[in-house]
C-alpha cells in the first residue's frame, strides 16, 4: 500500500516538477540568445503562441504513471474504471488538443472530433443498463425468457 | 482571410478560403476519416464492454495474466513517437528537410520498436499456450490489440513514404501533417487500450 501511494505521489509530483520546470529547460536548450532570437525569426509564425511540445510530453508520461499508480488501488471496479478512464481522457485531450493542433484551428472542426467521440460514448457507456442487473451471465446459468422483462 | 496575409500558415492554406468546413479539405477529409476510425474502434470496444459485464470475475482474472509492464513500456514509446512526429511536423512546417526526414525516421523506429514489444508479448502468451480461442477475454484482447497493430503498420508505410520525399526534397509539411494526425490517433487509441486491458 506504501508503495503504491508513494508511485502515485511520485507521479503527481512529476506533473508539478515537468509544468514548473519545462518552460525554463525549454529556453535554457536556446543556448545563446541571439541564436534563440534567429531561430525564432526562421520559426514558422502560424498567428499563436507555439505550445511547450517538450511540457505537454512529459506530462503525458507523467499521467501514465498516475495512472498505473492509481489502478494498484483497488477502489471498487466501477470507480477505478471511472477514474482511469477520467484520466485517459485527458491525456486525450492533451494530445488533441496540442500534437493534433485541434486548439489552433477553426472551431467547425472541432465538431467533427465532438460528434464521433460522443458517439463512442454514448454506444459503449449505453450497453451497461442492459447488463449491469447481471441476473442473466454465465455464472447464473439462467436464460432470459422471451419476455424478459417480466422475469 | 486577406490573401495577402504574412502568416505563413495562412499563405499554405491561402487558396482553401474560409468555408464552412473550416479548414482545408483534404485536412477535413482526414478528420472525417479519423472519424470512422474511431467508430470501428467503437465497435470492438463495446463488444469488450457487453463481454466484460457478462463475466467480470473471468474478465479480471485473465487481465492479471498480462504483462502490465510490458505494456507500459509500450505505452511510454508510442507517446514518444507522437512526439518526434510533431517534431517532424513542425521542421517539415519550415521547410527545414533534413530535420524532417530525421525525426520521421525516428518515429518509424519507434513504431518499429512497439511492433517488437507487441510481438513478443504474442510470443510469451502463445509460449504458454493462449491464443484468443482461451477465452473470452483473451478474444478481446488479441482482437483489439491486433487491429490496433494493423493500423500502426498502415501508419509506418507512408511514413517511409514521407521519408523518401523528405530526401528527395518534396516534402510538404501539409502532407506531413496528415499522417502527423493519424498517428496521433493510432497513439489516442492505445492510450485508452492500455489501461482497459492491463490495468482494470
Amino acid at each position: 500500500m506504501v508503495w503504491v501511494v508513494s508511485v502515485v505521489g511520485i507521479g503527481i509530483g512529476i506533473v508539478a516538477l515537468c509544468a514548473a520546470l519545462s518552460n525554463a529547460f525549454f529556453d535554457a536548450l536556446a543556448a545563446d540568445a541571439k541564436a534563440a532570437a534567429e531561430k525564432r525569426a526562421q520559426e514558422v509564425d502560424d498567428g499563436h503562441p507555439k505550445p511547450n511540445y517538450v511540457g505537454i510530453f512529459s506530462t503525458l508520461l507523467a499521467l501514465t504513471i498516475v495512472t498505473i499508480g492509481i489502478s494498484r488501488i483497488n477502489l471498487g471496479s466501477a470507480n477505478n474504471t471511472a477514474i482511469a478512464m477520467l484520466v485517459a481522457t485527458f491525456k486525450a485531450s492533451l494530445v488533441m488538443l496540442y500534437f493534433m493542433h485541434l486548439k489552433f484551428e477553426k472551431r467547425m472542426l472541432l465538431t467533427v472530433v465532438v460528434i464521433p467521440a460522443f458517439f463512442l460514448a454514448a454506444l459503449v457507456i449505453g450497453l451497461s443498463p442492459d447488463l449491469v442487473t447481471n441476473k442473466y451471465n454465465a455464472d447464473n446459468g439462467e436464460r432470459p425468457g422471451f419476455w424478459a422483462a417480466d422475469k | 482571410m486577406s490573401s495577402t496575409s504574412s502568416n505563413a500558415y495562412e499563405t499554405e492554406y491561402a487558396e482553401y478560403p474560409a468555408t464552412q468546413l473550416g479548414t482545408s479539405p483534404i485536412k477535413f477529409g482526414v478528420w472525417l476519416f479519423l472519424a470512422s476510425e474511431v467508430m470501428f474502434f467503437t465497435g470492438l470496444l463495446g463488444s469488450y464492454v457487453v463481454l466484460r459485464f457478462a463475466q467480470p470475475a473471468v474478465f479480471h482474472e485473465d487481465a492479471a495474466k498480462l504483462n502490465w509492464m510490458l505494456a507500459a513500456l509500450n505505452t511510454a514509446i508510442l507517446i514518444s513517437s507522437s512526439f518526434t512526429m510533431v517534431l517532424a511536423v513542425k521542421h517539415a512546417h519550415a521547410q527545414k528537410l533534413e530535420d524532417a526526414g530525421k525525426f520521421l525516421i525516428i518515429t518509424f523506429l519507434l513504431g518499429c520498436a512497439f511492433l517488437g514489444l507487441k510481438a513478443i508479448e504474442y510470443g510469451m502468451k502463445i509460449e504458454h499456450g493462449i491464443v484468443p480461442s482461451t477465452s473470452l477475454f483473451f478474444a478481446s484482447y488479441f482482437t483489439l490489440t491486433g487491429c490496433h497493430a494493423l493500423h500502426i503498420i498502415g501508419g509506418l508505410i507512408p511514413m517511409l513514404l514521407l521519408f523518401r520525399k523528405a530526401r528527395n526534397g518534396t516534402l510538404t509539411g501539409e502532407g506531413t501533417e496528415l499522417l502527423g494526425l493519424y498517428w496521433h490517433f493510432v497513439d489516442l487509441v492505445w492510450i485508452f487500450l492500455f489501461p482497459l486491458l492491463y490495468l482494470l
